[in-house]
């Protein structure tokens, strides 16, 4: 045997890590992972009706006439409607679009209980109705258009231009400080053996990294773009003209808002 | 066929609800085991032709109406316990949306037209399909599995009706619940369904079963090949020209039998006499507040509320059968079964 080798590393070892619960680990890295699959598979979708700004106005426009309208008539039609469209969702699309809507209806009814014990159960069930409605008109937006179209179609409503930048810079860093997060906790996993009491700790740890990480790259992206010309402008390339689809949209709209103010002439009279 | 709230003592729900736990227990297991993942949006289609088929009401002589169930149909296409979890599923909307029968009776309902009913069609057209050689053989046997299948659950509502003023009164002999004992309720119940209703659902299930083995052939689930979306769009045309139609429904007037308003019971004739009072909780009793009272909408004419609430019945019939599908696990087989750690899951 060599003599330089210490005699302890000849010795044959049966080390077995004690066992661990790497609960905070295993929980922390699945919903950073989660938030990060949500953004980078809305911006793969390719199912859309119409041009993202029609179908940013058609939404918008719905919620608005369906919070102005004094009764149901109008949100029931909408109703129908917004389920009718969700049925084009793909499978997971669908699911995390009623989770949402389902949630928000259940925290509206909770907010609304007093109602029933006062007397008008009915304003919780028709409030309650309408914030479903109208979460699942935004998530079908937001389960059909990737983050840039969306912000592409901000411009186009004349919303101001530090507006969309923070908004895009901020969406785009979501994924890319997520990367660092979630590349931090599997070293963090990587390099704990046996038992390690501390974990909690290392929260801070994470965070300040990816804080110093995102002023690092803030700038370094800062000083790229303005190497490159930008001067705090968004420039929207012209895009095609409006297809039948847009126009079809459109009309619907026109119908929408004709349904509307029949509704509202029929409870008047 | 679909009991009201208060017609049924609470105790005789509970005992139904009760009867019916181990029935969606055992079916849901079944349903997950055996029927793939891409055929379980299936089960929502043929829900939504169970909720549409009960909102066509069809005159019964004798001023009542009567409807089809479809449960049969489901049962003779997926199985029957897909057609409880289905006919389930298009009760719960009902009774919940559109106040069509009871949800504290939603146990007793179910028992009726989601267990008794798609068990009984589906196993008489078992029974009499290979019986008859002729290549009709199981449409003759579908009908007689529809007809029959209606007509037990049919007696089972009866028997429910039927026991109330036996079990439930005051101290004067007026009845607490449904006012009509069994020797009233059987014969009422059965006259409109061993006819007209029971015709309907004998229509309803051969026509569409019909229907649907020609245009859609690996519909069934003992078929392994999957269903495309193509092969499917002459289905969902059916769906929507039978949602465009639905107004039919309303063309028949008067109430079905055992589904009269408070405000209406007092009135109604039977065996020559008017009843004459209210029972108590009929007019006291518990009462959920719905969003489509009767499928109607106060301001909107009748026919475009009952074609609202048809769409909005057959679309979340769809999603929640969707949902239902994306919790199922995709089965593949590996081969190895001995490594638990190999035993593949799927998202």
């Amino acid at each position: 045997m060599d003599p330089n080798i210490p005699t302890w590393m000849t010795e044959p070892e049966a080390y077995s890590a004690p066992k661990d619960s790497d609960g905070f680990l295993t929980k922390s890295t699945l919903t950073v992972l989660g938030v990060l699959s949500h953004i980078r598979e809305t911006s793969q979708r390719g199912l859309r009706w119409a041009s993202p700004p029609v179908m940013l106005l058609t939404v918008l426009a719905l919620i608005v006439l369906m919070a102005l309208s004094k009764n149901m008539m109008f949100s029931y039609v909408v109703l129908a409607e917004v389920l009718i469209a969700s049925l084009f969702l793909s499978g997971k699309a669908l699911s995390r679009s009623m989770k949402t809507s389902l949630s928000a209806m259940a925290f509206s009814m909770l907010l609304l209980l007093p109602a029933v014990f006062s007397g008008t159960p009915r304003t919780m069930l028709t409030v309650s109705i309408k914030v479903f409605i109208s979460v699942a008109l935004l998530n079908l937006v937001s389960q059909t258009l990737p983050f840039n179209k969306i912000t592409a179609s901000l411009k186009s409503f004349r919303i101001p231009d530090l507006f969309i930048f923070t908004l895009d810079i901020t969406l785009k860093y979501i994924v890319l400080l997520g990367d660092v997060c979630v590349n931090m906790l599997n070293a963090l996993r990587l390099r704990s053996v046996g038992k390690n009491r501390e974990k909690g700790k290392s929260v801070s740890g994470i965070l300040g990294v990816t804080f110093l990480k995102s002023r690092e790259m803030s700038e370094e992206m800062y000083g790229a773009m303005a190497c490159r010309g930008f001067e705090g402008e968004y420039v929207r390339t012209r895009e095609r003209q409006l297809s039948w689809k847009d126009a079809a949209t459109v009309l619907f709209l026109a119908g929408m808002v004709a349904l509307f103010v029949y509704t509202q002439r029929a409870i008047a009279g | 066929m679909h009991i009201p709230e208060n017609y049924l003592s609470p105790e005789t729900c509970a005992v139904m609800t009760a009867a019916m736990v181990p029935v969606w227990y055992k079916s849901v297991k079944k349903v997950r085991e055996t029927v793939p993942k891409d055929k379980i949006p299936l089960i929502g289609i043929l829900a939504a032709f169970s909720f549409l088929g009960m909102m066509f009401n069809i005159p019964i002589p004798g001023g009542t109406t009567g409807h089809a169930v479809g449960g049969t149909l489901i049962a003779l296409l997926l199985g029957p316990e897909a057609a409880c979890i289905a006919v389930t599923i298009a009760l719960f909307l009902q009774a919940l949306l559109f106040g069509d029968g009871g949800i504290l009776a939603f146990g007793a309902n179910c028992f009726n037209m989601a267990f008794v009913l798609p068990f009984v069609g589906h196993a008489l057209y078992h029974f009499i399909k290979d019986k008859i050689k002729a290549p009709s053989g199981k449409y003759i046997a579908a009908a007689i599995g529809a007809y029959a299948g209606i007509n037990a659950a049919a007696l089972c509502a009866a028997i429910e009706f039927g026991i109330q003023p036996y079990l439930f009164h005051d101290a004067a002999g007026n009845a607490l619940y449904c006012p009509y004992g069994l020797t009233v309720s059987i014969p009422a119940m059965m006259f409109g369904h061993l006819t007209i209703a029971g015709i309907a659902e004998v229509i309803y299930t051969v026509a569409i079963f019909a229907f649907v083995t020609r245009t859609v052939p690996n519909m069934a689930y003992a078929e392994k090949a999957p269903v495309d979306t193509k092969s499917l769009r002459p289905i969902l045309i059916l769906l929507a020209v039978l949602v465009i139609a639905v107004p039919l429904g309303l063309l028949a007037e008067g109430t079905a039998w055992g589904e009269w308003g408070a405000d209406e019971i007092a009135e109604v004739v039977t065996a020559g006499s008017a009843l004459g009072y209210v029972p108590f909780f009929l007019q006291n009793g518990f009462e959920l507040s719905v969003l489509f009272p009767d499928y109607t909408m106060s301001g909107l004419p009748d026919w475009f509320a009952y074609i609202l609430s048809a769409i909005i019945g057959v679309a979340l019939s769809f999603i929640i059968f969707r949902l239902f599908a994306n919790t199922a696990k995709t089965k593949t087989d590996f081969g190895d079964k001995d490594d638990p750690a190999e035993t593949p899951t799927e998202a």
